[in-house]
C-alpha cells in the first residue's frame, strides 16, 4: 500500500446523546479512491462531519490520524489547512460574500496568495471543466444557487484548494443526469490534476460510473460491515442493502 | 338555540349577561381616598403591615401618571368606580351553601360541572370576595395549598405571603399596580410543595356582577422545587352601560426544576377596562408556560411578563386576541433573559373585526450576561375586513453576542382562493371564512384544555357570523 | 443656546422604559448652510412649499432648519449619469437637497457623507425626493463621518404611480449617526426599496427611523438591514410599515439580520406593522445574535480561521447592501470605499 493518508481506528461518535458510529475502522492510502455506501441513517454523513470537526459530533472513543498527525485535536480550519476537504451536502448560503472572495480567502489561508488577476485566470480554467459561467464568481456565496450550482461550486473549491484528501458527502444527491456527469468530470479532474485521495460518501452509484474506485465499504449501524472492490458496488446495485441491515 | 352551557365561554352571550340583583352586604362609596382604604382594611381585618402597604400604594397611585402609550382610558372615571363590593355571604366549601342567586350564576357558567368533570380545585370569586373554595382531597393530602387570599394572609403561610406579595409586581411599576396594592381584594394563594406534581388543573373563576365596580383580585402562586402545576383562570361579567374596571395582579414564582402552566380565557363584558398585570420569575432549569385568550372587555392592557432568572430556564407563550366591534385590545408579552442558556418561544395570533382594534405589543430583552439565550417570536395578524385596525409593536433589546434571536411578524387577510376552494366543496361563504379563522387560531386551541378549545372555536364561529358584506 | 430637539419618533409609541420611543439630539445655536455644490441651485421661493415633504427625523428638525434659514437647494440632475454629492461639512453645517424626478425619468444620485477628522460639530444632511409617474430614483448613500462630526441624515420621499425609489445606504465607522427615512407611497404600484448595510463599533450610536407609508393600492415597500456590531456600539432600528385604509393589494416587508460580535453592544430592533386595510401582506423577520455555527463551520472547513471568518462576515454586511446598487459607477465608488477599509488589501 502507498503512503497512508488517513487512518481511522475504532471511531465511536455520539450526536445529541445518540450513538451513531460504533467502532468504525478505515484506512486510506495516497491517491486512493474509497467509497462509503450504506442505507439512510447508517452514519455515513456523521463520518464526514466528524472528520471535518463539526462541533455537535462528539467522539467518545477511537483515533484518527491524518498525514501522521492526530486529526481530532485540530480545529476545523487547521484540518483544512492540513489538506482535508469536505464537499457539503447542503452548502450554506452566505449573503454578501462573493464566491470569488470566499475562494480567494481560502486559498490565501492555505498559503496560496494570488493577485485577483491570477486568481480569476486559475478559476476560469477550472470553471470550464465544470461548465460554469465565470460570472458565478461575482455572485453571493450559494445565495439563490440551484442544487446543481451549489454542488458545482463545491467541486470548484475542491479544484482550487487541491487538498490531500477530499470527502464528498452525497455530492450526487438531488442532481439530474447531466449535473452528475459534470460533477464527476470535476472529480476526475481532481484525481488527475492533484492525485489526491477521495472518500466518496453516497447511497447511489451514479457518480461512480466514470471514476476509478479502489475500495468500497458498506456501513450499517455505525460500523463497516462489508468491504470489497468495485464489484461490491454492482452487487449493491442489484440487491440493495437488505442483507447488511439484517446482519 | 338551546342554552349551551360552558365552562367559561359560551356561544350564547345571554348566559353572561344575566345581571343578578345586587344584594350586597357592603358596597363602599365610589371613588378613592384614605378613608375608603382604611374601611377596606377594617372590613378585611388586615394585618398592620397590609394597612400601611395599602395607604402607601394609594399615595403612589395619586403620584403616578396613566400610561401615555396604549389605548385611551378616558372612559374610565376612577371617581365613580366602586373599589370594594362584598357579597352577602362568607366563603363556602360546598356549592349547596352558596346563596341561591350567586350559585345560579356559577351554575349557568358551568363551574360546578367543570369541577366535577376535570378540575382538582376551584375558587369562585363574586365581585370582591371569594364565595366558594374547594380542593380535591387527594391534592390537599399532597400538601398543596389552595386558598382564598385573605385566609392565606392570616393563616399558616402568612410569612410566605408577606415575603412574596407584590415583590414581582411592585406598586411603583405603574399607576394600576399602585391602585391594585391599595384596594386589592380576593384572589387565590397556591403553594405546591417540593416535588409535588399536581396532575389535574386548579381553577379560579372571577365574576364581577356589581355595576360600576372594580375587581382587584390578587393571585400568588409559588411552585416549589421540582413541582408541577397547571392553573386556569377564567373571567366574565355582565354588560352594563357604566364602565367597570378589572385590575388584578398575578405573581408567579417558579422554583428550580419546577414547571407552571398558567391558562387564561378572558371574556369580560364589553364595558370592562381590563388593566391586568401578570409576572413570573423562573429559576434554574424551571419552565413557565402561558396560554392566554383575550376575547372580551372594552379596553385591555395585558402583557404577561417573564423573568428568566435561572440558568437553563425556559418559557413558552401562546396567545390569541380577538377584537370585535367597539373593542381596543392591547395585548402581548414581555420576557427578560437574565440567566445563561435561557429560551423563550412566543406565538401570538390576533384577529381584528367589525371596527375592533387589536394591538400586539411585545418585548424581548436579553441582558449582557445571558449567554446562550435563544428566543423565537412569531406574531401573526389577520384582518377580516377593512374597517378594523391591527398593529404589531415588537421591541427587541439584545446585549450579548452569544444569542440566537429570531422574530417573525406577518399580517394578512383571508385568502379569496381558500374561500373559493372551500365553497367549491359545498361550504357557505360564511362557514368557509369561519373555518379559515378557526384554522388561523388552531395552534392556540391546541394548547387549551379540550373544553376550552371547543368553546374558543364556537366563539370564533359566532363572532364570524354575519361578517360578510 | 443649544437646542434639544426630538427626532425619530415611534408612532405609536411603546413602553417608555425600553427607551426606543424617540431620540433627542442637541443641535447648535447656529448652523451654517453648506455652500452649493456644482450643479445645485437654490429652490425658487415659489417652489419652497412644494418641498413640504415629511421625513423620517420629523417636524422638529424641519422647524429647526427653517428657523436657521437653511434653504432647500434643487439639484439639476438631468440625466441618468451619476450625480455625486459630497457636502463639505465644516463645524455645525447643514444642507437640504431636493430632487424632482419628472415623469418617466431615471435619476442616479450618490451622496458621500464624510469629513476629515479635524471637523468638529454637527452635520445635518437632508434629501427630499419627488418621484413622479413612472420615474426611477436610485439613491446611494455612503455614511462615514469623521470622528468629530455627529451626523444627522434625513430623507423624505413621495412616490407617485408606478414610480420607484431605490435607496442603498452603507454605514461604516466614524461617529454618532441619526438616520431618518420616510416614504409616502401615494401612487398606485409605487415602490420603495431600502437596502442598508452597517458596521459599527467604537461606542458609536446609530439611531434609525424608517417609515413606509402605504397610501395607494398595490404599493410595495421593502426594508432590508444587514449589520455587524462590536465594541460598545449602540444601534436602534425602528422600521414601520403603515398600511393605510385604501391601499388594497399593498405589500410591505422588513428584514433585519444583525451580527453581534461581543458583549458590549446594545442592539434594539423595533419593527412595527400598522394596518387598517384588509387586503394587504406585511411581514417582518429578524435574526440577531452570533453568526450561525453552520456558517462558521463551512468557512473554517475551507481553512479560514474564526477571526478571519468573522471579518469576512462583517464586511459582508456592507456588501450585501451594496450588491443592490443599480448604477455601475455608484457601485464601484462604494465598493472602493468598502475595500479601503479592509485592513489587508
Amino acid at each position: 500500500m502507498s503512503q497512508e493518508i488517513l487512518k481511522v481506528e475504532n471511531l465511536c461518535v455520539k450526536v445529541l446523546e445518540k450513538d451513531i458510529l460504533k467502532g468504525l475502522d478505515l484506512t486510506i492510502g495516497e491517491g486512493e479512491t474509497h467509497v462509503i455506501m450504506g442505507p439512510n441513517g447508517a452514519g455515513k454523513s456523521t463520518l464526514g462531519n466528524t472528520l471535518m470537526g463539526k462541533s455537535e459530533y462528539e467522539v467518545t472513543s477511537g483515533n484518527v490520524t491524518f498525514l501522521g498527525e492526530d486529526l481530532l485535536s485540530m480545529e476545523v480550519h487547521e484540518r483544512a489547512r492540513k489538506g482535508l476537504f469536505m464537499s457539503f451536502q447542503n452548502p450554506i448560503e452566505v449573503p454578501g460574500v462573493r464566491l470569488s472572495e470566499f475562494i480567494r480567502n481560502s486559498c490565501e489561508a492555505m498559503g496560496n496568495k494570488m493577485s485577483l488577476w491570477n486568481f480569476k485566470k486559475a478559476a476560469a480554467v477550472q470553471m470550464k471543466v465544470l461548465n460554469m459561467d465565470p460570472a458565478y464568481l461575482d455572485r453571493e456565496l450559494n445565495v439563490g444557487f440551484s442544487g446543481g450550482e451549489k454542488k458545482k461550486a463545491e467541486i470548484l473549491q475542491l479544484l482550487m484548494l487541491k487538498p490531500r484528501l477530499a470527502i464528498l458527502d452525497e455530492t450526487d444527491s438531488g442532481l439530474d443526469v447531466d449535473a452528475v456527469r459534470t460533477v464527476s468530470e470535476g472529480v476526475k479532474a481532481y484525481q488527475e490534476q492533484v492525485g489526491g485521495s477521495l472518500l466518496i460518501i453516497t447511497h447511489s452509484t451514479r457518480i461512480l460510473e466514470s471514476l476509478s474506485v479502489d475500495k468500497v465499504h458498506v456501513v450499517a449501524d455505525g460500523k463497516i460491515v462489508a468491504e470489497g472492490d468495485r464489484s461490491l458496488v454492482d452487487e449493491i446495485n442489484e440487491n440493495g442493502f437488505e442483507k447488511y441491515i439484517r446482519a | 338555540m338551546s342554552e349551551e352551557k360552558t365552562f367559561v365561554e359560551d356561544i350564547n352571550r345571554s348566559i353572561y349577561d344575566v345581571i343578578d340583583k345586587e344584594n350586597n352586604a357592603t358596597r363602599l362609596k365610589e371613588g378613592l381616598n384614605e378613608d375608603i382604604i382604611r374601611q377596606i382594611s377594617d372590613e378585611k381585618d388586615d394585618p398592620d403591615w397590609m394597612r400601611e402597604f395599602r395607604l402607601k400604594c394609594l399615595k403612589l397611585y395619586n403620584e403616578l401618571q396613566v400610561p401615555q402609550w396604549g389605548p385611551g382610558i378616558e372612559g374610565l372615571d376612577m371617581d365613580h368606580i366602586s373599589t370594594y363590593v362584598r357579597p352577602k355571604t362568607d366563603m363556602k366549601n360546598t356549592w349547596d351553601d352558596v346563596p341561591e342567586d350567586i350559585k345560579n350564576t356559577f351554575e349557568r357558567l358551568g363551574i360546578p360541572e367543570a369541577e366535577r368533570a376535570s378540575l382538582a380545585g376551584v375558587g369562585a370569586q363574586y365581585d370582591s370576595e371569594l364565595v366558594y373554595h374547594n380542593v380535591m382531597k387527594e391534592v390537599e393530602e399532597q400538601g398543596v395549598v389552595y386558598t382564598d387570599f385573605e385566609s392565606a394572609l392570616k393563616g399558616e403561610y402568612s410569612d410566605m405571603v408577606r415575603e412574596h406579595f407584590m415583590k414581582l409586581l411592585v406598586p411603583r411599576d405603574h399607576k394600576f399596580n399602585a391602585l391594585h396594592g391599595a384596594v386589592w381584594s380576593g384572589g387565590s394563594f397556591v403553594y405546591v410543595p417540593k416535588g409535588v406534581k399536581v396532575s389535574i388543573p386548579l381553577q379560579s373563576y372571577f365574576r364581577l356582577n356589581a355595576k360600576g365596580a372594580g375587581q382587584f383580585e390578587h393571585t400568588l402562586i409559588i411552585v416549589d422545587e421540582g413541582a408541577d402545576l397547571h392553573f386556569i383562570e377564567g373571567c366574565s361579567a355582565p354588560k352594563y352601560n357604566v364602565a367597570n374596571l378589572h385590575s388584578g395582579c398575578v405573581e408567579l414564582f417558579v422554583s428550580k426544576n419546577a414547571r407552571l402552566r398558567y391558562s387564561t380565557i378572558e371574556n369580560w363584558s364589553k364595558n370592562m377596562y381590563n388593566l391586568n398585570s401578570k409576572r413570573a420569575i423562573v429559576e434554574e432549569n424551571a419552565r413557565m408556560e402561558w396560554v392566554s385568550g383575550s376575547f372580551g372587555s372594552h379596553t385591555s392592557y395585558l402583557y404577561p411578563s417573564t423573568i428568566l432568572k435561572g440558568d437553563n430556564s425556559t418559557m413558552e407563550y401562546t396567545g390569541i386576541t380577538f377584537a370585535g366591534e367597539g373593542q381596543d385590545l392591547d395585548t402581548g408579552m414581555k420576557v427578560v433573559h437574565v440567566g445563561r442558556n435561557t429560551s423563550s418561544v412566543v406565538n401570538t395570533k390576533s384577529i381584528a373585526k367589525s371596527g375592533g382594534v387589536s394591538t400586539t405589543r411585545t418585548s424581548v430583552q436579553v441582558m449582557s450576561g445571558a449567554k446562550g439565550a435563544k428566543s423565537v417570536v412569531s406574531c401573526e395578524s389577520l384582518m377580516v375586513d377593512n374597517i378594523s385596525r391591527s398593529d404589531t409593536i415588537p421591541v427587541m433589546d439584545i446585549r450579548t453576542d452569544d444569542a440566537d434571536i429570531g422574530h417573525e411578524a406577518s399580517i394578512g387577510s383571508i385568502s379569496d382562493d381558500a374561500v373559493f376552494y372551500l365553497m367549491s366543496r359545498g361550504l357557505s361563504e360564511e362557514d368557509a371564512r369561519a373555518l379559515i379563522v378557526s384554522g388561523f387560531a388552531d395552534n392556540v386551541s391546541r394548547e387549551l384544555p379540550m373544553e376550552y378549545a371547543a368553546e374558543m372555536n364556537n366563539l370564533i364561529r359566532l363572532e364570524m357570523k354575519g361578517s360578510i358584506g | 443656546m443649544a437646542e434639544n430637539i426630538m427626532i425619530n419618533s415611534l408612532v405609536p409609541p411603546t413602553w417608555n422604559r425600553l427607551k426606543v420611543n424617540e431620540a433627542f439630539v442637541e443641535l447648535p445655536e447656529k448652523i451654517n448652510m453648506i455652500s452649493q455644490d456644482e450643479g445645485v441651485v437654490p429652490a425658487d421661493d415659489a417652489g419652497a412649499d412644494a418641498w413640504n415633504i415629511e421625513t423620517g427625523c420629523g417636524d422638529e428638525l424641519s422647524a429647526y432648519l427653517n428657523a436657521q434659514g437653511i434653504k432647500p437647494l434643487t439639484a439639476a440632475a438631468n440625466s441618468e449619469e451619476l450625480f455625486v454629492v459630497k457636502p463639505a461639512f465644516t463645524a455645525d453645517s447643514a444642507q437640504v437637497l431636493c430632487f424632482d424626478a419628472t415623469e418617466g425619468k431615471t435619476l442616479n444620485i450618490l451622496t458621500d457623507l464624510s469629513s476629515g477628522d479635524d471637523v468638529q460639530g454637527t452635520g445635518v444632511f437632508r434629501i427630499l425626493i419627488r418621484a413622479r409617474e413612472n420615474s426611477v430614483v436610485n439613491l446611494t448613500q455612503i455614511l462615514r463621518p469623521g470622528k468629530g462630526l455627529r451626523l444627522i441624515n434625513d430623507i423624505g420621499t413621495q412616490v407617485s404611480d408606478k414610480a420607484k425609489v431605490n435607496l442603498v445606504q452603507v454605514f461604516t465607522g466614524g461617529s454618532d449617526i441619526y438616520a431618518g427615512y420616510r416614504s409616502e407611497l401615494s401612487g398606485e404600484d409605487a415602490f420603495a426599496d431600502c437596502r442598508i448595510g452597517l458596521v459599527r463599533g467604537e461606542n458609536e450610536t446609530l439611531d434609525m427611523n424608517y417609515v413606509m407609508k402605504h397610501l395607494a393600492p398595490r404599493s410595495k415597500s421593502e426594508i432590508n438591514v444587514s449589520g455587524a456590531l462590536s465594541n460598545g456600539a449602540k444601534k436602534t432600528f425602528r422600521g414601520t410599515i403603515d398600511f393605510v385604509r385604501g391601499c388594497a393589494g399593498a405589500e410591505g416587508a422588513e428584514n433585519e439580520s444583525i451580527l453581534i460580535l461581543d458583549d458590549t453592544v446594545i442592539n434594539k430592533t423595533v419593527p412595527l406593522i400598522l394596518c387598517t386595510e384588509e387586503n394587504v401582506a406585511g411581514s417582518h423577520g429578524a435574526s440577531i445574535g452570533k453568526p450561525a455555527e453552520e456558517m462558521l463551520y463551512y468557512m473554517m472547513s475551507r481553512g479560514i480561521d474564526r477571526k478571519r471568518a468573522l471579518e469576512i462576515l462583517e464586511r459582508a454586511s456592507l456588501t450585501a447592501a451594496a450588491a443592490h446598487i443599480e448604477n455601475a459607477d455608484a457601485l464601484e465608488y462604494v465598493m472602493n470605499i468598502i475595500d479601503e477599509n479592509r485592513e489587508d488589501d
